[in-house]
């Protein structure tokens, strides 16, 4: 025999005990490994998902404009990618089309990926048995979730009776927002396409660009469809209309390249300055006389489709070309003598610095003309003529200013003096524009000068190549100003500027967030074509300029993403963590139940000399041998638990995840912690109760008493009144700062801030036992006292057994606090949301802007306001997105937004907190994201944002103000930002939130408003909806679809509810615990006290009343439990309610605590039955 | 120096009405082969006296030795492992194991400081046949009478040979016949392995048979 044979025989022989125990470890180890697993399993269905919607594609190159699709080839031939990549293949792709059914139109769908692709496509499918239908040139493919929308079914389909049409976004090179960028006629229709498949909501019938668990809407064509679409359009000024904008790339197996390889990929890239959206041209003027050929002028003209250079290609350009000197053209709308009320319409003007890299245009005279200072000008020699100008006249210069917004342009004027007058010939024969375009140059008899070079003016498709000036494709009206001089100098002079001004004049008048050159001249010299593209994009890459291409490892992103912003990670397992205590409370009752049975033992083997060190080991063997018996039930039982929460979230509690998209993962590792931390903290529960029996005298512990009335020194006493005192503190200190933070740090302060005052109560109710003498002083008796003197027979067996009750009550009172109703607050009086897949450039909030965008017989009634915010498209980062954002959505406030708030209470959105420091921002928080200047999103200057606390907590993990992050863009573009606000559960959830003026800054090409938040100030007599009825139709070309604000709201507060309603299924678990522990209590105190409840019958106690007593007891219980337990909760959620938006459902939890009453009074009568049962002679002797 | 002195032994308790002195002063020596027995009203300190004896307690002021070695002067681990290895208890109460067999409880001691071997269990064995019980060997003590089970905890408190041999009340709670018997057994036992013996009992029938025969009053032992 040995230690462990004593300890397996103890195992057996009380294994009634033994069992509970075990039971009592089972069930912490299953929450703790149904919390670990529901984990796991969020993350690996988001993972699944991820590796779902993008099937073999690993990275993408995204383009901001258009290359051409042969670049994919080149790309395949590239050493680096033969290394580490299988597939390449091109695509277009379009986020943000509309889709209409041609058999009813009422039946639409925004959002739409609209994807342009080669039968390639679908080799990048995970799944290779699918087989996908080839689309020709009237034909598309559509998921099911679009399917559903349009109503469209299989049946119709096959029978071919399927038509759709699709809206795609025609954006013109120019950005809209600047002068010349067209505001309207941006959506390209393609009508009629039949369907031929609905594709699944698998693989890639859920491709899209974005991480999130929710159905993306895609429709599939062919590549060749839409590059014929947009051969007129977009496509114009591309050499070959063989065009893609994206390129999908698969690796090499299952293991992702790395982030090395993907480097070497990009590097490897070579697109050509086309493919950049550059243009390079010779601009070149010869004159022969007699065989004698002059050279006028001879350069490299490099220019952008987009009109205005980027900053940074103008500085590779200065570095790799000293020489090359920069131009800026402007359009002047009207040129003409101070004072006089007539002038030139529509010149082009060059500011042009004239130097030794090229030679400066001459005078009259013939002499050079000296460089132009501030407020001077030169006109040619023609628009002098015109204006009868001379040198020393002042004119007056008027043009648009270079930014609009709402696509109204504003006309600027500068007086600007005659300092010369540039020599310019007349040519023989005027310009011809061909048929197909083509524009064949001007022929000179005389000898041509420097001033006259159309090549100043860089190219605008549909201006600079239109036959005549009527012709202009400008967002303006043209008509009316232009007279027949005007309409001869096009045909013979066409784009050649009519003035200059230097270089730094043009800059200062029409600089804008698109750049302030125009064009670059490269002096010949530098080499032919060739060389001076292969240099120029040899300084890109040197340079690593971001020029449109970007190559992004989206499955890497996506999988890193899946790691989750769920609540779920933190949340479920804090909450997991009381009633894994409670499950401690109920192993550590159960257990001393088991101990003080076997007092004795304990004392028998201490007199016969077993050193405390091994008795301890003896029990601990036996009780380790119990924990894990427990530990395997608790996990099978926590798979079961996890399986369980995962069918609830599923179906009952779908809202928390959007889409049914969850299935069971279980990871042996999770297990394994589920089990080992399952068995450790029972063992060490154990020894703690263990510990506490060492100091006890071996003969009392002979005798049976497990513990000593501790006799109370003063010292002891004041020890723990600082104590209870200390936790209180504590409790009410971190309450306080609670109210400083937000979200999970929140809600974890208060629920930490609740333990502890629940602990406090606890102990101090422990204390009160333990000072028994006192009660027992009144010397007055009567049952209710002789019951609750029964609990200072052993003080921490009744304090426990109310822990458990109490811990029971708090977590389901607490938990359900936090539930949300959508508050006005959080809509701050707006009636609708609206969002447009495409921007839309005009005000909408005058009638001028109502016209243009909705028709001329129509307009919005009275009282209708519109905030239009700028939208720059990224992920959802609302709760309904279960994925970690890191590329937000952002939108712009324009200052009328931010005014509108100035005016108080009324109307104004919920904050959680904001760093306001004046009156004025402490009024309106949202002043705070004015500022004088735009700020400019580095790390010195981070642009101030305003974010929901949810989403900042959830999906960015942000979780205090003046937080710094920055954010990446696939797209390019890299911000940081500072949180100066958080809004409280409101409609503006998912989103950043910034000034208009820094929106521009950072995203300088992204033109309009696709963003809308509606106010309807009266209702109207006829049909409330006819506004926004009336918006959604006329728009609906770009998408514009409006919903209830409070619809909305209410959506986003379903999925915390949701998340709520899961966790106080947990509080219903540890009520399960509370109600067996107190089973195990009360029965076994009943057992305990056979003797003397028997000689109280003896004594002459009727069976009933001491039933009753037993009763009492237990109501003693459990009414002091359930009262810590609620008063823990309120002073938890007191504070949540006056800085949050709490409220509790009292309903259900009031019917929650009768159940806890009712159940634990059955206990009671159940364990007073015990007594009346057992005949007293039997109860006496034992 | 005897094999077992105890001198000027104390014991105070403290109470919420200030210390209360049972043991006031005890002195007693015995050698090897020796017995006594003490008698004296419920309450007198006779049980607290033979704690202290046995190391169970200790003294508020006093010494015991033992064999020579003074064990007020012993730490815990120290003490249970003289305990183990020197000194027998018997109680009131058998205070068996339900969870073990007689053969077992009767072995328990030598698992303290190792795993019973093939002569421990041959020894118990012995014991338990001289104590009358050799067809009881695996019966769980809740299959023995009473008698029965205060033999097999006298089997246990001399499975280890101790020297100091201690019996709180032996056969308080037997029948006349088995207390008789087991007194015997006791006496009998003592002299077969040259123990001490200290037995308490309110039986001065049994105290009779003893060779010191004391009384616990006030504190003190007095001649009877
Ligand atoms: N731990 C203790 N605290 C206070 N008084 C005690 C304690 N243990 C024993 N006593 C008191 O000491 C006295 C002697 O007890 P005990 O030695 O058990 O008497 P007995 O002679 O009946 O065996 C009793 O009056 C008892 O009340
Ligand atoms: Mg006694």
């Amino acid at each position: 025999m040995n230690r462990w044979q004593i300890a397996i025989k103890s195992l057996f022989y009380f294994r009634r005990t033994n069992l509970a125990i075990a039971l009592g470890v089972a069930a912490a180890t299953a929450v703790l490994t149904g919390a670990l697993i529901v984990g796991d399993s969020m993350r690996n269905s988001l993972r699944e998902l991820t590796l779902e919607r993008l099937g073999m594609i690993d990275e993408l190159m995204l383009s901001d404009g258009f290359f051409d699709q042969s670049l994919a080839e080149t790309l395949r031939e590239t050493s680096e990618f033969k290394e580490s990549y299988t597939l390449a293949s091109p695509a277009i792709l379009f986020p943000g089309g509309t889709v209409q059914n041609s058999t009813d139109s009422k039946l639409r769908a925004g959002q739409v990926t609209v994807l342009g692709i080669t039968p390639k496509f679908w080799e990048f499918e995970q799944d290779q048995k699918s087989n996908r239908k080839e689309l020709d040139e009237n034909s598309i493919i559509i998921n099911q979730a679009v399917a559903d929308d349009l109503q469209i079914s299989n049946a119709e389909v096959e029978s071919g009776s399927a038509k759709i049409t699709v809206r795609i976004p025609k954006r013109n090179q120019l950005p809209a927002d600047s002068a010349l960028g067209k505001k309207s006629d941006l959506i390209e229709s393609i009508v009629d396409l039949t369907v031929v498949q609905i594709v699944p909501m698998t693989g890639l019938g859920r491709f899209g660009l974005y991480p999130s668990q929710a159905d993306p809407y895609n429709v599939y064509v062919s590549i060749q469809l839409l590059q014929d679409s947009l051969a007129r359009s977009v496509l114009t000024h591309k050499s070959d209309s063989a065009q893609a904008n994206i390129i999908l790339i698969s690796g090499k197996g299952k293991t992702l390249p790395t982030e090395i390889n993907s480097e070497k990929l990009r590097q490897a890239l070579r697109p050509s300055l086309e493919d950049l959206g550059l243009s390079l041209k010779r601009a070149t003027q010869t004159f022969s006389i007699e065989n004698n050929e002059t050279t006028i002028f001879d350069y490299w003209s490099l220019s952008s489709a987009r009109l205005v250079l980027s900053d940074e290609v103008a500085q590779a350009t200065e570095t790799a070309f000293p020489t090359a000197r920069p131009i800026f053209t402007y359009l002047a709308n009207d040129i003409r003598k101070s004072e006089t009320d007539s002038g030139i319409p529509f010149s082009m003007v060059a500011a042009v610095d004239f130097d030794n890299a090229f030679e400066p245009i001459s005078a009259l005279t013939g002499n050079p003309i000296a460089p132009i200072q501030a407020n001077e000008i030169v006109l040619n020699q023609w628009a002098a003529d015109d204006l009868n100008a001379t040198k020393g006249d002042s004119v007056v210069v008027t043009f648009f200013e270079p930014e609009t917004t709402h696509g109204a342009q504003k006309e600027k004027s500068v007086e600007l003096t005659v300092v010369d007058i540039a020599r310019l010939t007349e040519p023989d024969k005027a310009f011809r524009v061909s048929r197909r375009g083509q524009i064949s140059p001007a022929e000179f008899k005389q000898c041509p000068t420097l001033a006259n070079d159309p090549n100043l003016t860089p190219e605008v498709p549909g201006v600079t190549d239109a036959q005549s000036i009527e012709n202009w494709d400008l967002p303006f009206d043209t008509a009316g100003k232009i007279r027949p001089q005007d309409d001869d100098y096009w045909g013979n002079h066409r784009t050649t500027p009519k003035a200059f001004v230097s270089l730094a004049m043009g800059q200062e008048l029409w600089d804008s967030r698109f750049g302030n050159v125009t064009s670059f001249r490269i002096p010949i010299s530098a080499g032919s074509k060739g060389d001076v593209s292969k240099k120029l994009l040899t300084q890109f890459i040197e340079d690593d300029a971001k020029l449109g291409l970007h190559l992004i490892q989206i499955k890497r992103q996506g999988i890193d993403a899946s790691s989750g912003s769920t609540p779920f990670d933190f949340l479920f397992l804090a909450l997991s963590m009381f009633v894994i205590g409670a499950a401690l409370i109920l192993v550590s009752l159960l257990f001393r139940l088991g101990l003080q049975q076997r007092s004795s033992e304990l004392g028998l083997l201490k007199a016969i000399g077993f050193p405390q060190t091994q008795i301890r080991r003896i029990c601990l063997y036996e009780m380790a041998s119990v924990s894990c018996l427990g530990a395997v039930a608790g996990v099978s039982l926590g798979m079961g638990y996890a399986w369980l929460m995962i069918f609830g979230l599923k179906t009952w509690w779908v809202g928390a995840i959007a889409r049914p998209f969850l299935t069971i993962h279980i990871s042996p590792l999770s297990l394994g912690i589920g089990f080992f931390s399952g068995v450790i903290i029972c063992i060490l529960t154990i020894a703690w109760a263990l510990r506490r029996t060492r100091k006890q005298p071996v003969h009392l512990l002979i005798s049976g008493q497990l513990e000593s009335p501790e006799t109370h020194s003063s010292k002891t006493r004041k020890t723990s009144l600082a104590i209870i005192g200390i936790l209180a503190f504590t409790a009410v200190c971190l309450t306080a700062t609670a109210t400083q933070l937000a979200g999970e740090a929140q809600a974890g302060a208060f629920l930490g801030a609740g333990f502890l005052i629940l602990a406090s109560l606890l102990m101090s109710v422990y204390r009160v036992f333990k000072k028994s003498d006192q009660l027992h002083s009144s010397g007055r008796l009567n049952l209710s006292r002789l019951a609750i003197m029964s609990f200072q027979r052993n003080p921490l067996r009744s304090t426990l057994t109310i822990g458990l009750v109490a811990v029971a009550c708090f977590l389901i009172a607490a938990v359900s606090s936090f539930r949300l109703t959508p508050s006005e607050r959080g809509t701050a009086g707006f009636e609708w949301v609206a969002q447009s897949s495409q921007p839309i450039h005009y005000d909408l909030n005058n009638l001028e802007g109502q016209k243009l965008a909705l028709g001329s017989e129509n307009q919005l009634r009275e009282g209708t306001e519109i905030s239009a915010l700028r939208l720059k498209p990224g992920e959802d980062a609302s709760c309904n997105n279960l994925y970690q954002s890191s590329q937000p959505r952002i939108l712009g406030v324009n200052p009328q937004f931010i005014q509108e708030f100035d005016k108080g209470e009324a109307g104004r959105f919920a904050w959680s907190a904001s760093l306001a420091s004046t009156e004025l921002e402490k009024q309106n928080p949202w002043r705070l994201l004015d500022s004088p200047q735009p700020h400019a999103g580095t790390a010195e200057d981070p642009i101030p944002v305003v974010i929901d606390k949810n989403t900042a907590n959830y999906s960015l993990k942000i979780y205090i103000l003046n937080t710094v992050k920055q954010i990446d863009y696939d797209s390019g573009e890299s911000i940081y930002i500072r949180v100066v606000g958080f809004l409280e559960n409101t409609l503006l959830q998912g989103s950043l939130i910034i000034s208009e003026q820094d929106f521009e800054k950072a995203f300088p090409t992204i033109g309009g408003y696709q963003y809308f938040l509606i106010r309807e100030q009266a209702t109207p007599a006829n049909g409330s909806e006819s506004d926004i009825a009336l918006l959604e139709e006329r728009l609906s070309d770009q998408g514009f679809d409006a919903r209830r604000a409070d619809v909305l709201l209410a959506n986003f507060m379903s999925v915390q509810n949701t998340y709520i309603s899961t966790f106080q299924t947990l509080g219903a678990l540890g009520l399960l615990l509370g109600t067996f522990g107190l089973a195990a209590v009360q029965i076994r105190s009943v057992l305990e006290r056979k003797k003397e409840l028997g000689l109280m019958r003896a004594i002459g106690f009727q069976r009933n009343t001491l039933a009753k007593m037993v009763v009492l007891e237990n109501a003693w219980l459990l009414i002091i439990g359930l009262g810590i337990g609620i008063f823990s909760a309120l002073f938890t959620t007191i504070p949540h309610w006056l800085v949050g938006t709490a409220s509790a459902p009292w309903l259900e939890l009031s019917l929650m605590f009768s159940a806890i009453i009712t159940v634990g009074l059955l206990v009671g009568f159940y364990a007073s039955r015990i007594i009346s049962k057992t005949p007293l002679l039997e109860s006496l002797r034992t | 120096m005897p094999d077992f002195v105890a001198s000027t032994v104390t014991k105070e308790f403290d109470t919420p009405a200030g210390p209360l002195r049972i043991l006031d002063g005890i002195s007693a020596e015995l050698e090897r082969g020796q017995n006594m027995a003490i008698i004296g009203d419920s309450g007198s300190g006779k049980s607290t006296f033979l704690h202290i004896a046995g190391t169970l307690d200790s003294p508020s002021s006093g010494t015991v030795c033992l064999m020579g070695s003074d064990l007020t002067e012993l730490n815990e681990n120290q003490l249970a492992q003289f305990r183990n290895e020197n000194i027998g208890f018997i109680f009131q109460e058998h205070h068996l194991l339900p969870q073990l067999t007689a053969l077992e409880n009767v072995l328990l001691p030598m698992v303290a400081t190792n795993a019973t071997d093939s002569n421990s269990i041959q020894r118990g064995k012995d014991l338990l046949d001289s104590v009358g019980l050799s067809d009881r060997l695996n019966h769980r003590p809740a299959a023995l009478s009473g008698g029965e089970r205060q033999r097999v905890a006298v089997a246990r408190a001399l499975i280890r040979e101790p020297i100091l041999l201690l019996a709180d009340e032996p056969t308080g709670s037997l029948d006349q016949a088995n207390a008789e018997k087991t007194g015997q057994l006791l006496l009998d036992l003592q002299s077969q392995h040259n123990m001490i013996l200290i037995c308490v009992t309110h039986s001065s029938k049994l105290a009779s048979v003893f060779q010191n025969n004391k009384r616990l009053v006030d504190g003190r032992l007095a001649a009877v």
